[in-house]
């Protein structure tokens, strides 16, 4: 860990905080979701939504913390349910398969949603943000995490110097996302800060993005280089940033946020 | 189906409630004219999995 790597990197968030460094992508998505639980509100929910829920990790820890509440685990793949459901059973539970911009649950129906780091994906933040209002009840509340533009800069600038597509999935910068939220929802909490992996090799770090899709390596047309070439060149691009302690780095800038639905007169 | 649970699903496209046809084990809006499969008891409420009433379907009571 060292701050002064990230003294360029400087955002204009007060919130913004020292990064810390992780061996996995899977280990910083589990501290950033525990991180989030701790921003969960002291309220008595009888419904609670896990948002994108993926394995299942995080629906028995929000049973745990809400052990009245009624839990729908909501994820856009069927698979991941069938497998959150057989690993990580819990009790009053119910498994959905659905879409966070088309959410299948009726208006006023759900007192809390957990997301975490699953909405980076959604295509448009203007149609989630109006579902989770609608779903929301009164008073409800929406506890997300989701990731910043400067996610993955490392790639992004290891790959300008080879081309000029696109090939790191561009997040939303919080300005844009916050023009989207409904007059409804009050934004109580907003905070910014960034986590760092570190590999050994740059095929490490390639390998685990693919899992994630969160780049394609073989996007668009290729320039006037060859394939090779352009694995060569970007592999050096991406070398010369090698952290002083030996490290690959990639950034990923998280934001964390808590909305309430406003009560209506 | 746990009647909980139907009476706070909605079509994601129409956002009308749903019936539950124990037969066909679908999830049915007559507003959007289209049934969601419930697979090893997880709905799947997704408009590209769900399947498209007949018109008799939509006009049976």
């Amino acid at each position: 860990m060292s701050p002064s790597a990230f003294d360029k990197k400087r955002v204009a968030d007060s919130f913004s905080r020292a990064a810390s460094s992780y061996d996995s992508v899977a280990e910083l998505q589990r501290d950033v979701g525990h991180e989030l639980l701790t921003r969960l509100p002291d309220t008595q929910p009888e419904v609670v939504m896990d948002l994108g829920s993926g394995t299942g990790y995080f629906t028995p820890r929000l049973k745990q913390r809400y052990p009245q509440a009624f839990m729908i685990s909501l994820d856009l793949a069927e698979g991941m349910l069938n497998f959150s459901r057989e690993q990580r059973p819990v009790d009053d539970t119910v498994w959905l398969c659905g879409d966070a911009e088309a959410l299948p649950l009726a208006d006023n129906s759900v007192d809390l949603i957990f997301t975490s780091l699953a909405i980076q994906w959604c295509e448009q933040t203007d149609r989630l943000f109006s579902e989770i209002c609608r779903v929301l009840k009164p008073g409800g509340r929406f506890v997300f995490s989701t990731l910043g533009p400067d996610t993955l800069h490392e790639l992004r600038r290891a790959w300008a110097q080879v081309d000029d597509l696109i090939h790191v999935n561009q997040f939303i910068d919080w300005s844009e996302m916050k023009a989207d939220v409904p007059e409804m929802l009050h934004i109580d909490t907003i905070e910014t800060e960034f986590r760092v992996c570190r590999y050994a090799r740059l095929r490490d770090l390639t390998n685990e993005l693919k899992g994630i899709g969160a780049h394609n390596m073989n996007a668009g047309q290729p320039s006037g280089l060859t394939g090779r070439a352009r694995v060569r060149a970007f592999s050096e691009a991406y070398e010369a940033q090698r952290h002083a302690e030996g490290y690959l780095p990639a950034t990923y800038q998280v934001y964390y946020g808590v909305f309430s639905k406003r009560q209506t007169n | 189906m746990d009647k909980k649970l139907i009476e706070m699903l909605v079509c994601p496209v129409s956002k009308a409630p749903l019936e539950w046809n124990a037969e066909t084990q679908e999830l049915i809006c007559r507003a959007s004219g289209l049934a969601y499969p419930v697979r090893d008891g997880i709905p799947v409420m997704l408009e590209e999995e769900a399947r498209k009433l007949t018109l008799e379907e939509r006009e049976r009571k």
